[in-house]
């Protein structure tokens, strides 16, 4: 499907993400400690060849807990997306496909819901549900269906107006046969761009959460409260939030590289020649 | 035009009227009663508990307390916030400007920095200057306003002692936190100019202006960039909502006044009047900023004002 | 484009508000909550305490010695009942509005206390079973109470009790806390909520007591608070001279900044309740005081404190810290470090490691104890360690971070093995407000322990005028609290207050939360 050429900075965004999942997965064997395991004599100690990302306030090892981090915060990060993407696929599909009063209802209510700052609307789901990662996820997915909505919706209606679909109607095929053999396929492209960068987009707001008091649970490893907890130390021993934040931006930026990427591949529009 | 314009607020205010009610109903599903955990902090007694709870009407049926609220809020009354005992329209008037002030100055900074990028990626497509812009943007993107804003206040507040850290007072105190509002933004605006510049620069126009000898900085300026624009201004619009949900991060940071904090702390403290009051701004400002952004079409596409 | 941009930029040029410069010799003081009302007979918060102290004059005043001297009362007398205390006031005192200090603003304060409309959530407490004041003549005053209470003076002396003037509050209503009048040495300038409060000096001031350096009216002109809600962010205003004075510096900093000759700290031991972990008696295990002593038994508090509070903070081992008035240093020695002993409890009481999972069962069900915790006072990282300590014996520990909303229902609906709490106080009668079983539905009885003989000597300790007799029941108290375990405390709260050198003089009150501005200086830079 992806014709064409990838820029060199997708590719090189394509490599990162790979070894971070890689590392993600394979993160029991290469982690050289339990990321819980707590030392009070070793606190604060600085990178070395022992502790690659040094150790934070209880001794616990960083570099550990940076890779099982990972874990949970990509999870967040692919669940959210997710979580927003398939509803917000299936509702834009008919709502655009439909049109109608369900479309206008399906269009009243993402104004609805995008007219709360989508921060504000996560804290709040996040407040009603407590704090919790599983939680911030539901939050964090929730907040961004409209986008998915509006997006797929708007695609639909384009894709409506070409002659093939008329022809498949005029051939007497059912709607739902239309919408996933002619229809889904020509937009499956630009929600997959949405949904890379959303996991992105994701992992960044869980961190605001986090800020908040309302992400991960303690002492569960997770990017944003390890970015949080060592802020207070930035001076004392940077490499506590310094470690996970950079993991957590080369992740967030290869993630957007790679959907550019993934963009210029999929639209010849704008695609580098 | 008019009725089209009567049209499209009337739609507005019913989808006022829905965010009010979802935001009525919705906090009274916070977990936690308002009345214990304002008694509590003080270490009263369950007698107290009661006693405040009838003060402020929370025995009432929802249905009453709804009616209450809505009829206030239409005669301009936002209520009383349980936990400062003070009007919520004077709490917010308060905050306001603090927080329009960052969000505004942080919207652009995003255009300043985003839209050269994003036109110097388009005319050097592909090209390792295009790569360079996009990863520079991205990197704007990918960096949480904990860090960006800690480290800024470490290398302009500390070790060169140019700008103050925290609070606020003058232009000098908005610069970091405007700046780091605005990365993200930023981001997202020089892609987009990107991709706009490279639709609207293959077309008849541009090739027609170019074939007449218009100087190519005025093409790119003048004809490209004005049509590229229209859906970057309805991300503006459409920003300007998270850009208020982004403040909650950047004011507690750095210790600026602004709703974002008030809002956080009222859905601690479970101060219904108070959320309502902020949450249901938030969305007005969000529905006019957009109301204005369709009107600002048509100046900018004569086709739009015509048709 | 062009018109868009500079639609934006004169927008966000108008709304940037401009500041002045601080004059001479003015401080600016570092707060850390912004605090939701600053009415002292209304509000309840310590942060307000901080700048108001230094704007209302106590009727008596406790010295850093703990003794009591006159204030705005020349003398005092108790009757024999304990039932009434007259007051002698002075005779040369005025409010800032110009307005005399005398019997009726002493009936008009306390009066507004107790009346319900206030919805005192603090003040109302300490003033007790407050009867009604009585004017003796203009300068002479008799408050009754219904039944003798001793913690009447200690609430005298602090800002919740203030003496407010009766003019100002009939003219300002409700906006009474943007208009406070009392009789202190600085007078009540501005409250911008969330940004600034200020204080001037009170040119009038003639009235300070003798323990005091100096008479006269203040030095410093003029006082600014400031609210720094992010902790990692005050030491930051701090050194780069933002703020003068900043409190709740983060331990870690406090270290810094103490080997550091242009600061100067200064830890306050707080009075009251130390950092602690109410224990749910009526829920299962927890409800057999075995497991009860176990956990507190498995923790140990010096590698917590020295961890995560560093030398500032000392370990706590009763339900009231060091500083408070009738603290019983008997309860140092009920629960030493003793992980050993700790299994030894849990085994005797059936909880056993049958599958060798580390984690000990009793019946097929693990021992687990399920623990909120919430942002604020390091209490998540002393949940980290906990969790990390009570595994070493077998216990596993569940721990979720809160809103104090979400903490407020939860604890209602009883769903917690572990709940933390700090409460300061001025009196000892704080821990009638956590472990009377009146308190248990709907109150701050967390540990949910209901005990007759408690409640009896919580309402004995109360009513005895006599201190050594006070001072003996609430040994008692202390003593029954700790044998039956139900709290785990951790440490005495320490408030670290670092200012830079040229601050001269900055001491704190017995609250340990409250600054004598008054007496503070700067020196020339």
């Amino acid at each position: 499907m992806i014709g064409g050429r990838f820029s060199i900075a997708g590719l090189v965004g394509a490599v990162v993400l790979a070894s971070i999942v890689v590392g993600t997965l394979l993160a029991p064997w290469l982690a050289p400690y339990d990321p819980l395991a707590m030392d009070y004599q070793s606190q604060f100690l600085p990178p070395s060849l022992t502790h690659p990302f040094g150790t934070d306030l209880f001794g616990r090892d960083v570099f550990s807990r940076v890779l099982f981090g990972a874990r949970t915060s990509l999870s967040v990060g692919v669940l959210a997306a997710l979580l927003a993407a398939l509803p917000g696929l299936v509702v834009g599909l008919m709502s655009g496909y439909y049109g109608g009063w369900l479309d206008h209802v399906v269009m009243r209510t993402t104004d609805l819901v995008l007219s709360f700052p989508s921060l504000i609307l996560a804290l709040g789901i996040v407040a009603i549900l407590r704090p919790g990662l599983v939680n911030v996820t539901l939050a964090v997915g929730l907040a961004g269906i409209p986008a998915y909505v509006r997006l797929v919706r708007s695609s639909v209606l384009t894709v409506k107006q070409e002659l093939y679909i008329e022809a498949a109607h005029a051939i007497g095929c059912r709607d739902p046969r239309i919408v996933l053999r002619h229809v889904f396929p020509n937009i499956a492209a630009s929600v997959l761009v949405l949904a890379t960068m959303d996991i992105a987009w994701a992992i960044l707001r869980a961190t605001s959460l986090s800020f908040l008091g309302l992400g991960a649970q303690p002492p569960t490893p997770e990017w944003g409260t390890m970015i949080d907890e060592g802020r207070e130390f930035l001076r004392l021993a940077p490499w506590v939030s310094l470690a996970p934040s950079s993991v957590m931006m080369l992740a967030v930026l290869s993630l957007n590289l790679v959907g550019d990427a993934l963009r210029d591949a999929l639209d010849p529009r704008t695609g580098s020649e | 035009m008019l009725s089209f314009t009567l049209r499209r607020l009337l739609s507005t205010l019913v989808v006022l009227w829905a965010v009010v009610t979802l935001t009525f109903f919705a906090i009274r599903l916070l977990p936690g009663d308002p009345a214990t955990v304002l008694v509590s902090q003080a270490g009263g007694s369950a007698q107290d508990i009661a006693a405040v709870r009838q003060q402020l009407g929370l025995n009432d049926p929802l249905a009453v307390q709804y009616v209450r609220f809505l009829g206030g809020l239409i005669q301009g009354n936002l209520g009383v916030s349980l936990v400062s005992r003070r009007p919520v329209a004077d709490a917010i008037v308060e905050q306001l400007p603090h927080t329009l002030a960052l969000a505004t100055s942080a919207t652009f900074l995003a255009l300043l920095a985003g839209i050269p990028v994003g036109i110097v990626a388009a005319t050097h497509r592909g090209s390792w200057i295009d790569q360079l812009c996009i990863a520079l943007s991205v990197l704007g993107f990918s960096m949480p306003i904990l860090m960006s804003g800690l480290l800024l206040m470490l290398l302009f507040s500390l070790l060169l002692g140019w700008l103050p850290a925290t609070g606020q007072g003058s232009w000098r105190h908005l610069v970091m936190p405007a700046l780091c509002l605005s990365l993200a933004s930023s981001a997202t605006i020089a892609r987009l100019v990107r991709t706009q510049m490279l639709e609207v620069l293959p077309q008849g126009y541009i090739t027609v202006a170019r074939a007449k000898g218009v100087v190519e900085r005025v093409i790119l300026w003048r004809h490209a960039l004005r049509n590229a624009l229209i859906p970057v201004i309805t991300v503006i619009g459409l920003q300007f909502g998270s850009l208020l949900g982004g403040t909650v991060v950047t004011e507690s940071l750095f210790s600026r006044r602004g709703l974002g904090r008030l809002v956080v702390d009222a859905i601690f403290w479970n101060d219904y009047p108070l959320i309502q009051g902020v949450v249901i701004l938030g969305a007005a400002i969000y529905i006019a900023v957009n109301f204005l952004v369709d009107v600002s079409y048509g100046l900018l596409d004569p086709r739009i004002r015509r048709g | 484009m062009n018109r868009f941009l500079i639609v934006f930029t004169l927008l966000s040029m108008l709304l940037v508000s401009c500041g002045g410069q601080p004059s001479e010799s003015s401080l600016v003081y570092g707060l850390t909550l912004t605090p939701s009302g600053i009415d002292p007979h209304v509000d309840a918060s310590s942060e307000l305490g901080i700048p108001l102290t230094s704007v209302y004059d106590p009727l008596v005043w406790l010295t850093p010695e703990g003794e009591f001297v006159a204030g705005l009362a020349e003398e005092w007398e108790i009757s024999d009942d304990g039932l009434t205390v007259t007051f002698h006031l002075r005779d040369d005192v005025t409010f800032h509005d110009g307005t005399p200090f005398n019997a009726a603003a002493v009936e008009f304060s306390l009066d507004r206390i107790a009346d319900p409309a206030t919805r005192s959530l603090k003040a109302r407490g300490m003033l007790g079973p407050y009867d009604r004041t009585e004017i003796v003549d203009d300068y002479t005053v008799r408050v009754h109470f219904t039944e003798p209470y001793a913690p009447f003076l200690t609430s005298l002396s602090t800002v919740y009790l203030a003496m407010v003037s009766p003019d100002a509050v009939s003219q300002w209503g409700a906006e009474y806390q943007f208009h406070q009048v009392g009789t202190g040495p600085f007078m009540f300038d501005e409250y911008v909520p969330r940004d600034h409060l200020t204080l001037v000096r009170n040119p009038d001031y003639d009235w300070a007591p003798d323990f005091f350096d100096r008479q006269g009216p203040p030095e410093l002109e003029r006082v600014t608070f400031r609210f720094y809600p992010d902790v990692a962010t005050r030491a930051l205003a701090l050194q780069s001279g933002e703020a003068d004075v900043m409190g709740e510096v983060s331990p870690q900093d406090a270290v810094r900044l103490d080997q550091s000759p242009d600061y100067a700290l200064t830890p306050v031991s707080i009075p009251g309740q130390p950092l602690q972990f109410f224990v749910n008696t009526q829920r299962p295990p927890l409800d057999d005081v075995r497991v009860r002593r176990a956990l507190i038994y498995a923790v140990d508090r010096q590698a917590i404190v020295r961890t995560v509070f560093k030398e500032y903070s000392l370990p706590a081992y009763g339900p009231l810290t060091r500083p408070t008035f009738g603290y019983d240093p008997r309860v140092e020695g009920m629960y030493e470090y003793d992980p050993q002993r700790a299994a030894a409890l849990l085994e005797e009481a059936g909880w056993i490691d049958a599958d060798g999972d580390g984690i000990r069962q009793q019946d097929g069900v693990p021992l687990r104890l399920e623990t909120i915790l919430m942002g604020w006072g390091y209490i998540p990282e002393v949940g980290q360690m906990l969790q990390d300590q009570l595994r070493r014996v077998g216990m596993d520990m569940d721990s979720r971070e809160m809103t104090f909303s979400n903490a407020v229902s939860d604890v209602a609906d009883g769903r917690y093995h572990l709940a933390p709490f700090v409460f300061s106080s001025s009196d000892p009668d704080i821990i009638r407000t956590t472990f009377q079983s009146d308190n248990i539905d709907g109150g701050f009885n967390w540990s949910k322990f209901a005990d007759p003989q408690l409640d009896a000597w919580l309402d004995e300790g109360r009513r005895a005028i006599d201190p050594e007799a006070r001072r003996a029941i609430y040994g008692e108290i202390q003593h029954h609290l700790m044998e039956q375990a139900v709290i785990l405390p951790i440490r005495d709260y320490v408030n670290l207050n670092v200012a830079g050198a040229h601050v001269r003089n900055l001491r704190y009150d017995r609250q340990g939360w409250f600054p004598w501005l008054y007496e503070v200086s700067l020196a020339e830079e």
